[in-house]
């Protein structure tokens, strides 16, 4: 990707990048490439509006520039005791807490305690007018006024700019352990999903590789207790293994970095499921060797990896007969870019399947951005 | 029939749709009894289509409408509108369907919130959210709300478990947001809708998640002889890593009203009492159970209390959800606050509160979910004698204005309504107003859908007596 991004080190800067341009999209470190580009708009970078504001960890809580990194935040928590449960995606490549909230993002973790839509409780953005506008606040429980930090969640800059943003945390759990389990077939995934998923043991991920039929059970807590929890998952399972302490962290990693699926810098896309609609979806999806999908969030999420973006079309075709909705997130070789100036007409934008389109969508666009300072939804 | 309402009865048939002063009256207020509005009509839709023939209604003829479920909300959210219509939802109480494989419920407005918890238990799944008047109040009015309970610190509010709704904008337009998973893509319109008071339309069918109920609860009671030492047992506990389902503390003056009331057998002599509840799988909960208990070792506790099984834990509970209704039998009347401040500033805000009540003269009892700094002084006073009402509201001003001041909130649970509309300017400056009024005319361009309410405004109606509820009078709903 040309880097034309402006890196703005102030938020007059950013003001003022807003006053001259005539569409701005905002990014991060652009870690989800087909979601940091707008034709006709000159992306302004907030990379340096990074570090901490606030952070007591006796709230709970804490505020943070919005081009903060994942990592450094998580770094600092980790140091106190405390983390975002939800396993933010693309923490190692770079992204940052506006980049997490703006693409609405939640890794594995988000199972437990809930995603970015659930610890995002503050957020200032800098509105088409360069105006500081303010959504929600500092504390854990705050229930006045419209909640904007949770409308911003996947609202993908095209509504503001998120300037500084103000996230609830919780206490790490002193240890993890995962649980491998082959599957006899999907069938039995889903439904070993199901009863794990409502059963005693407060699960904390819950994942499954479809093409290898692997299920994978992820329980934290202090390490004294976990070992009687994995027996009773061994129990209801009727099998499986515990993963090396290594090997864990491998797993969950890899699905955080959208490495999991073996191809080499797949084209990645977010469906929200649920564990029927994976089913079906499965089904027609299976018929192609390079799509590969991995459920996560207990059958909340598929990850679909694809080799090449010529298969965005035929994918979309296929979320679309089944009502889904796609979110293309992942393309680091830029594979969309030369679809485009082929010609075969393909898919160009991050969005496939079905998407929920509306008059009050529309209207509420028109509310926020009058000016149409931000690219259109 | 009231000419205005023309057209109504092509909707609705007579007996659903009331416009005679008696059936008005059983609608004018609402949990907050301060405020009392007499509505033009009342509508009873027993049917989805009939909530958006009446919405649609109301947009032709810019008639304001406000949606109402079991009137149980403390901020005046669904005080009805002069010159407007009360749609009564509570005969839209169909869960539509429960599904266990995927855990969750699409429900209509009108269910109430224990019924879901009912409906799940066979499954061995619960409804989270649990305000403390769970038994009578309704979905569409915890969503409208975003209602909380004892236990958002660990589970969040209601928002937190809607991922999908129906509803039928103040537009007429009816819309679909969010689905049957928990993860979205695009910016989340459910999240926007939850806590909205009212404002954009009426829900009509909501997704909700379910979670499966916890293997086992370790409640404990400890008194105190200070607030203080109350307050730091409260930073023991959440500095040592433990997210406890709820912390909850009482003052001397609530935990006497709770005995009076219920007779909860709390420690006697206590100037305050924590309530920690601990839950999750047994081997869990044995090594959290050992970690609390040395934990509140070394506070200045004299005296613990194990619930020793579900109903000695249900009685301690008691003690606490009863403590609102029962400051009813040490005064008159009473007005209860919902402010937020910081966890680290409650013992702050408390002596802030304590100065309040000896510069005015006014008892104020102390109720809060310790956990999340959310505070629920109940300011009492005598509404019979000239000016108390007005000396009680000008205390509830203060500690709204103490709360914004702390960095906190004036509401943590009860929504703005029309209770805290005045203050919405103090806690958000003009520019963040000016957005969320853009906002609400996308959703609601002639403001129509429950006006009054969140934004300040000048129509607001005549004050009436202070009291409680007549529903807590009869013991049946309690306040958080």
């Amino acid at each position: 990707m040309n880097d034309d991004r402006l890196i703005v080190e102030s938020v007059d800067d950013l003001a003022k990048v807003v006053a001259s341009e005539s569409c701005v999209l905002p990014v991060g470190n652009c870690t989800k490439a087909p979601l940091s580009k707008a034709n006709q708009c000159k992306r302004v970078s907030l990379q340096r509006l990074s570090g901490l504001i606030e952070y007591e960890p006796s709230e709970f809580t804490f505020t943070a520039w919005a081009g903060s990194t994942l990592s450094e935040i998580e770094s600092e928590l980790s140091d106190r005791g405390q983390y975002l449960p939800f396993d933010p995606m693309l923490s190692k490549a770079g992204a940052t807490l506006g980049g997490t909230i703006a693409s609405g993002l939640s890794g594995p973790g988000r199972f437990r305690y809930g995603g970015v839509r659930d610890f995002c409780i503050g957020v200032h953005w800098m509105d088409g007018r360069g105006r500081l506008v303010r959504g929600g606040g500092k504390v854990v429980k705050n229930a006045a006024g419209f909640d904007f930090p949770k409308f911003m969640v996947g609202s993908l800059g095209r509504y503001g700019i998120l300037v500084d943003v103000t996230f609830k945390v919780f206490p790490k759990p002193a240890q993890s352990l995962t649980w491998s389990v082959n599957c006899s077939d999907h069938h039995a995934a889903m439904n070993a999903i199901s009863k794990l998923a409502s059963s005693r043991l407060e699960v904390d991920a819950l994942d499954y590789r479809a093409d290898l039929r692997e299920l994978a059970v992820r329980l934290a807590g202090p390490a004294d207790v976990l070992p009687a929890l994995s027996q009773e998952v061994r129990r209801l399972m009727a099998g499986g293994q515990q993963l090396s302490d290594g090997d864990a962290i491998d797993y969950w990693e890899r699905i955080k970095d959208f490495e999991w699926s073996g191809l080499e810098n797949p084209v990645m896309i977010k469906v929200p499921l649920n564990l029927s609609k994976f089913l079906k979806l499965n089904e027609s999806l299976q018929t192609n060797d390079q799509c590969h999908i991995h459920l996560s969030v207990g059958g909340n999420v598929g990850w679909i990896a694809i080799r090449d973006a010529s298969l965005l079309t035929w994918l979309s075709k296929q979320l679309e007969s089944q009502g889904l909705a796609g979110l293309v997130v992942g393309d680091r070789e830029q594979k969309m870019q030369d679809l485009a100036s082929s010609s075969n007409g393909g898919i160009t934008t991050f969005q496939i399947g079905r998407w929920p389109a509306s008059e009050m969508m529309q209207a509420v666009k028109k509310a926020m951005d009058p000016l149409s300072k931000f690219p259109g939804v | 029939m009231v000419d205005i309402l023309d057209g109504l009865d092509s909707i609705f048939p007579a007996k659903r749709l009331l416009c005679d002063p008696a059936s008005l009256a059983a609608f004018e207020s609402d949990g907050l009894t301060a405020f009392r509005t007499k509505p033009l009509g009342v509508v009873i839709p027993e049917t989805a289509d009939e909530v958006i023939a009446v919405v649609r209604w109301c947009h032709e003829n810019r008639v304001p409408f406000v949606a109402r479920g079991s009137g149980t909300s403390l901020s005046g959210g669904s005080l009805p509108v002069s010159g407007g219509i009360v749609i009564a939802l509570n005969r839209l109480n169909r869960i539509l369907s429960l599904d266990p494989f995927e855990r969750i419920a699409v429900v209509e407005p009108g269910v109430v919130n224990q019924h879901v918890t009912n409906a799940a238990a066979p499954h061995g799944l619960y409804y989270a959210p649990d305000p403390s008047s769970q038994s009578i109040c309704t979905i569409g009015g915890n969503v409208a709300f975003n209602s909380g309970g004892a236990h958002c610190l660990k589970y969040g509010m209601t928002s937190n478990h809607v991922i999908g709704c129906k509803a039928v904008l103040a537009t007429g337009e009816v819309v679909e947001m969010g689905g049957d998973s928990v993860e979205g893509i695009g910016p989340d319109f459910t999240g926007l809708f939850c806590g909205s008071e009212g404002l954009f339309g009426v829900a009509l069918e909501i997704t909700l998640r379910l979670l499966p109920k916890p293997q086992r609860f370790h409640t404990v009671l400890v008194g105190y002889r200070s607030l203080q030492a109350a307050g730091d047992a409260v930073s023991s506990v959440i500095d040592s890593g433990l997210l406890p389902g709820a912390l909850e503390i009482m003052d001397a003056l609530s935990i006497e009203a709770a005995e009076a009331a219920v007779a909860c057998g709390y420690p006697k002599g206590a100037a305050a009492v924590l309530i920690v509840e601990l839950e999750g799988p047994e081997e869990r909960l044995e090594y959290e159970r050992q970690c609390l208990e040395a934990i509140l070792e070394k506070t200045d506790a004299f005296a613990t209390r194990v619930a020793a099984d579900e109903a000695d834990r249900l009685s301690i509970w008691r003690g606490r959800k009863s403590a609102f209704s029962a400051v009813g039998r040490l005064s008159p009347d009473f007005l209860v606050q919902d402010g937020v401040v910081p966890r680290k500033r409650l013992g702050e805000a408390l002596v802030r509160i304590e100065q309040l009540a000896e510069q005015s003269g006014m008892r104020i009892a102390n109720v809060f979910h310790a956990g999340d700094g959310n505070l629920h002084p109940l300011i009492m006073f005598d509404g019979k004698i000239d000016g108390e009402l007005h000396r009680a509201e000008q205390v509830a001003a203060e500690l709204s204005r103490i709360c914004i001041e702390m960095g906190g909130s004036i509401t943590g649970e009860h929504g703005v309504g029309m209770e805290k509309r005045d203050f919405m300017p103090e806690m958000y400056d003009a520019v963040s107003m000016e957005m969320m009024a853009d906002v609400r005319r996308a959703m609601d361009p002639h403001w129509i859908a429950n006006p009054g309410k969140m934004f300040p405004a000048s129509e607001a109606p005549a004050l009436s007596n202070v009291g409680l509820h007549p529903l807590e009078k009869a013991g049946v709903i309690s306040r958080e």
